[in-house]
């Protein structure tokens, strides 16, 4: 179910409500009911892959508890490989297995061999990608001793199936989930208020941002031929700010929700567009996902201390399975190399980790040099999106092609399209929304300490706006991005 | 935890409260208001979907006014019929659409509960509803129904601002619409080509019961506002048995629950090719044969009976 559903909006507050005044005495009941209300969630989608989510986390489980008394480092490798080759291959089969037989096929026919395959009919699970990871990396963890693993099957299930990040993340670690599920939570109230704010906020992004760009993005990209060059970079545009708040709104929402339960997930989103070189998007952007390829991928190749030839190898492998994650598709594959080329040169110019803090950190305005490199930055962004959107390879290169040719023939010329009709209200929203973001960006989330100073009924006022603005703003009803991965 | 949840609530209410009473602040002031009217010289109006949308060209027919707009289910032509008979005494003869795809239950399930129906007409007709209507789309589809709710107000809002004085042509409740080009096909293809829709005539589950019901309805209102009704199937293309596979029936549904009830026929008219835009609709050039042909019949028959 989605979160801006009144679906959601009738369970939660029963599993709120169960949560914190019948079941808070007891914790097992408690994450008992994490378990439960996770698997009416999950299930609410399609109840038959509820026992694929049961079967990855029992193998997972029980490879951590045979993990416990294993002292043989062979036996420890057969446990671990194990948990790795049963996750990866449900992942494989559910999400990769047409789009390797149809290149197979293409590939030998190329050789001239020509085979014959079969495409299957797959539903893709949804939140397929998130459990698996997570459940390995609580594997991983617990292989490397860096986690001691769980007796506690019902914790254990509590940690794979906490409903907020179940389907889109963030992607949690064990090391800091499940602590928290073996700990008696107790409300606090401050938690909660400032977690209903941070549900709003989410809510906004989603609702209002995401899905009214998502309806002129859609437009444009599935009739792209029929657009000038300067409405297709208004596509890539729209595209670019309906994938920024769909996702960073999901993951608002479900530290907020998880905030009510008494529960912190980690930080997911950091305010990538203001980054000043690629390397900082990237440690901004989707954040469980990249760390999450940083400690059981890029740093078990070797990372970036050997040779500078294995350094280049790690980054691309990287990139380009962090692309995969995100679809069976040629596309997603070919954004991932893209973003490899604009990270490696600051890697090897170790000008990787020049830009910790926030832009204009303690300042109420970048300085020339960082709003320069912000436009580079956000404009390579805005570019390699195309790739990510674009149905497919051929239809992804007509479209840059288009967009390309067309602003050379009409320069500083934009050519709008006929629906463009409701475009002033969501250029506002736009213009509104990115500065709420700017004067919020050295927070959590952007309208985390917004007007706590106020008088009260003036915030009162302000979050009564949003709602508002989520009420009567909202595009048409999307599904959330990242429940197709 | 109490101070929390009782001050969510507080916040909550009052949102909820204040949002309530100016939606029916609203609804009561558009309904009540004179804003309905149509020219004293209009005798006949006719109502439906496309099919009719597409082929009366009211600019051709004397005293005629076409209110029929592509997708309405029934509900909505009830709707817009019980609201026009109210506030428009002179209005003699309705013309009602009824032909093969509107007792295609998929096609009429879609036009109520689809998302992007819901959202389309919602806002155009919500206004007229009661609670019962209300109920039938909220039953299946309660999430699009609260969007398409806020949609409404923003719209009805929007009304009240323009200073326009007729809601139906604010809200663009329907009319004669042109079609421009010529794509019958001789070989069915696409969604309405024998796609194993046949419809079982002993099965009435697979008969849209309740939007029918609002067609019934509607003819019950014209009855009890003492005006004709009839219900009119417009020209189809060559093939036209092909596409639904249904007159069997079709005739039934005529025959069990229109008894009575002037059903005029024009599947069979005879129009070239090349006056219809698909296999259902007519194009402009289509219309415009059509709509002289009409306008001799309500001449000629209708207006004789007063």
């Amino acid at each position: 179910m989605l979160f801006n559903t009144i679906d959601f909006a009738i369970f939660f507050p029963i599993v709120f409500f169960l949560y914190w005044f019948i079941t808070n005495k007891n914790l097992k009941l408690q994450n008992s009911l994490i378990v439960l209300a996770g698997f009416i969630f999950y299930g609410w989608w399609d109840y038959r892959f509820l026992f694929l989510l049961l079967f990855s986390s029992l193998v997972d489980y029980f490879v951590g508890f045979f993990l416990l008394n294993q002292k043989s480092p062979v036996k420890r490798k057969i446990l671990l490989l194990i948990s790795i080759i049963v996750n990866l291959g449900i992942l494989g089969f559910f999400k990769y297995h047409n789009f390797f037989v149809e290149n197979f096929i293409v590939a030998f026919s190329l050789i001239g061999y020509p085979i014959r395959g079969y495409s299957l009919n797959i539903i893709l699970p949804l939140g397929i990608s998130f459990y698996t990871f997570q459940s390995l990396s609580y594997s991983i963890d617990v292989y490397k001793r860096k986690f001691k693993p769980t007796k506690d099957l019902i914790a254990f299930l509590a940690y794979i199936s906490f409903f907020p990040q179940l389907v889109a993340g963030p992607i949690e670690r064990a090391t800091q989930l499940l602590p928290q599920i073996y700990t008696k939570r107790t409300f606090d109230y401050t938690k909660a208020v400032d977690g209903l704010r941070q549900i709003l906020w989410g809510l906004f992004k989603k609702v209002v941002i995401a899905d009214n760009c998502a309806f002129f993005a859609n437009k444009i990209f599935e009739n792209s031929s029929n657009y000038t060059g300067s409405t297709l970079v208004l596509g890539a545009l729209f595209f670019t700010f309906q994938i920024y708040g769909d996702f960073s709104g999901y993951s608002d929402m479900a530290i907020g929700i998880s905030r009510l339960f008494g529960i912190d997930l980690m930080r997911n989103f950091a305010y990538p567009y203001f980054s000043r070189d690629i390397a900082e998007f990237w440690r901004r952007w989707h954040i469980s996902l990249n760390t999450w390829f940083r400690d059981y991928l890029y740093i078990p190749l070797g990372g970036s201390r050997q040779s500078k030839f294995i350094t280049v190898r790690n980054i691309f492998i990287v990139f380009i399975v962090c692309g995969f994650w995100h679809g069976a598709n040629w596309t997603f594959i070919i954004w991932g190399v893209l973003n490899s080329i604009w990270f490696l040169p600051l890697l090897l110019l170790n000008k990787n980790r020049h830009h910790l803090e926030i832009v204009a950190h303690g300042r109420y305005l970048p300085s020339l040099r960082e709003l320069f490199k912000m436009v580079i930055t956000f404009g390579i962004t805005v570019f390699t999106w195309i790739f990510f959107r674009g149905k497919n390879l051929n239809h992804t290169i007509d479209y840059i092609k288009q967009m390309f040719s067309g602003i050379f023939e009409h320069p500083g010329t934009v050519f709008l399209p006929s629906f463009w009709e409701p475009y002033l209200t969501i250029i506002i929203l736009l213009v509104l929304f990115l500065l709420i973001e700017w004067i919020g960006r050295e927070d959590q989330y952007a309208i985390e300490k917004l007007g706590v100073k106020w008088a009260k009924p003036i915030r009162l006022t302000m979050y009564y706006i949003i709602i508002l603005a989520i009420l009567f703003f909202p595009g048409p009803i999307e599904k959330f991005i990242y429940f197709q991965f | 935890m109490k101070v929390f949840i009782v001050k969510t609530m507080i916040f909550l209410s009052i949102l909820l409260i204040v949002l309530i009473a100016m939606n029916l602040l609203l609804s009561n002031y558009i309904v009540e208001g004179n804003y309905f009217s149509i020219e004293n010289n209009t005798y006949y109006i006719a109502l439906g979907d496309s099919q009719i949308e597409s082929s009366l060209n009211d600019s051709l027919i004397d005293n005629f006014s076409n209110f029929a707009a592509s997708g309405d289910s029934y509900l909505y032509t009830f709707l817009k019929l019980k609201k026009i008979l109210e506030n428009n005494k002179h209005i003699k003869t309705v013309f009602i659409g009824f032909s093969n795809h509107q007792i295609h239950k998929g096609i009429s399930d879609m036009r109520l509960w689809q998302d992007s129906y819901l959202l389309w007409k919602y806002p155009k007709y919500g206004v007229l509803m009661n609670f019962s209507d209300k109920w039938l789309l909220g039953s299946r589809n309660l999430n699009a129904l609260f969007l398409a709710q806020n949609i409404a107000f923003l719209k009805n809002i929007g009304f009240i601002f323009s200073k326009r004085n007729n809601y139906m042509s604010y809200m663009k409740w329907g009319g004669y619409h042109a079609l421009l080009g010529e794509y019958a096909n001789d070989t069915l293809s696409g969604e309405h080509a024998n796609s194993g829709d046949s419809i079982d005539e002993t099965k009435d589950y697979q008969i849209p019961i309740k939007s029918i019901n609002y067609l019934v309805k509607a003819i019950e209102l014209c009855n009890k506002f003492g005006v004709k009704v009839c219900l009119i199937r417009t020209p189809l293309y060559d093939n036209w048995q092909d596409l639904y596979n249904n007159e069997p029936i079709f005739r039934r549904i005529l025959s069990e629950k229109f008894k009575g009830v002037e059903f005029i026929d024009y599947k069979n008219l005879p129009l070239q090719k090349n006056e219809f835009y698909d296999n259902r609709h007519l194009n402009s050039k289509g219309a415009a044969t059509f709509s002289n042909l009409f306008n001799n019949y309500i001449k000629t028959t209708v207006t004789n009976m007063y």
